[in-house]
């Protein structure tokens, strides 16, 4: 019988935390910057 | 429609590898508190990503030039004063319904020449909020500062402006070159009043052209325009610059500290 072979812990950990860094990287980018634009344009002109 | 997609295989795979991260990582408590931090850094260096995005979203004039394209536009605004002193936003009050109703147009309704595009209206009470002394008490929510808008030339003690800003009607007497008929360059109401850009906007190829010039002011003072000795015309601003300057506030005071860019005319 053969099984999956699973990814070592270290490595899935390795994975998470970049991708954790990703995301949280990103979001804030993303929601930092098109949210204070969305706030000023509101601000300035309405929706 | 909803339940198809959730039942879908990748989302139903995406939703596995997610429960079985979460009973992985409970499990493992060090490596989960490295990923919460890993995020958080994550999160403090998208930061000063994110100001650097809102700061070319709304400061910069290469954002609105990535969809409108007008070149000539943005460079004739970047060697004017305005270019110095103001951002897009300042001046054309953009709603935020703009952004998608415009990628709506643009995909599905593409203009094909410039005549297509509406022209882009600045109503009085833009200009108003930096060119005249009474202006300072509105909220300016754009990005020129309240020391910066102090130094911009008012024009509350400016007799022509005067002049023509309280005019009743467009059409000038004859004694001053009225004719009772407007040139309609801007699809504009030849009854209305007369308004900013009537003299300071540029017709539509040659925007942003914010100094008057007497090309603009014989759409309405037909042939009162004198000629020198060789015959040339001369222009209005030779003897009427004066009448319309402005000045730093309604008390007739000049500015005490005066950028390079501004000139006593205000250009």
């Amino acid at each position: 019988m053969t099984t999956t072979p699973t990814p070592s812990p270290w490595r899935r950990a390795v994975g998470l935390i970049l991708l954790a860094f990703a995301l949280g990287f990103f979001g804030v980018a993303m929601g930092w910057g098109q949210g204070h634009f969305l706030v000023s344009a509101y601000h300035h002109a309405g929706i | 429609m909803l339940r198809k997609l959730l039942t879908s295989a990748p989302v139903v795979r995406l939703l596995a590898w997610l429960k079985d991260t979460r009973v992985w990582l409970f499990a493992h408590p060090v490596i989960l508190v490295m990923v919460v931090l890993s995020g958080a850094a994550g999160g403090a260096a998208g930061v000063p990503a994110g100001d650097q995005m809102y700061m070319y979203m709304w400061r910069d004039p290469r954002f609105c030039d990535d969809c409108h394209v007008h070149d000539y536009a943005n460079e004739r605004w970047a060697a004017s004063v305005h270019g110095k002193l103001t951002t897009c936003h300042d001046c054309h009050r953009v709603a935020i319904r703009h952004y998608p109703l415009n990628l709506v147009v643009t995909l599905f309704d593409t203009p094909k020449k410039p005549e297509d595009i509406p022209l882009a209206e600045v109503a009085m009470v833009v200009c108003e909020q930096c060119h005249i002394s009474e202006g300072e008490e509105e909220p300016l929510t754009g990005p020129m500062t309240a020391e910066l808008r102090a130094l911009v030339p008012k024009v509350d003690n400016s007799p022509l402006h005067k002049a023509h800003l309280h005019a009743k009607t467009r059409k000038p007497s004859a004694y001053k070159g009225g004719t009772g008929e407007v040139e309609e360059h801007r699809e504009t109401d030849p009854d209305r009043f007369v308004v900013c850009l009537d003299c300071h906007g540029g017709s539509r190829l040659n925007v942003h052209r914010f100094v008057a010039v007497s090309e603009e002011c014989e759409v309405c003072h037909e042939g009162i325009r004198p000629k020198d000795e060789s015959g040339r015309n001369l222009e209005c601003l030779d003897c009427h610059a004066r009448g319309f300057e402005g000045t730093a506030n309604a008390q007739g005071e000049a500015p005490a500290v005066k950028p390079a860019a501004v000139s006593p005319s205000g250009e």
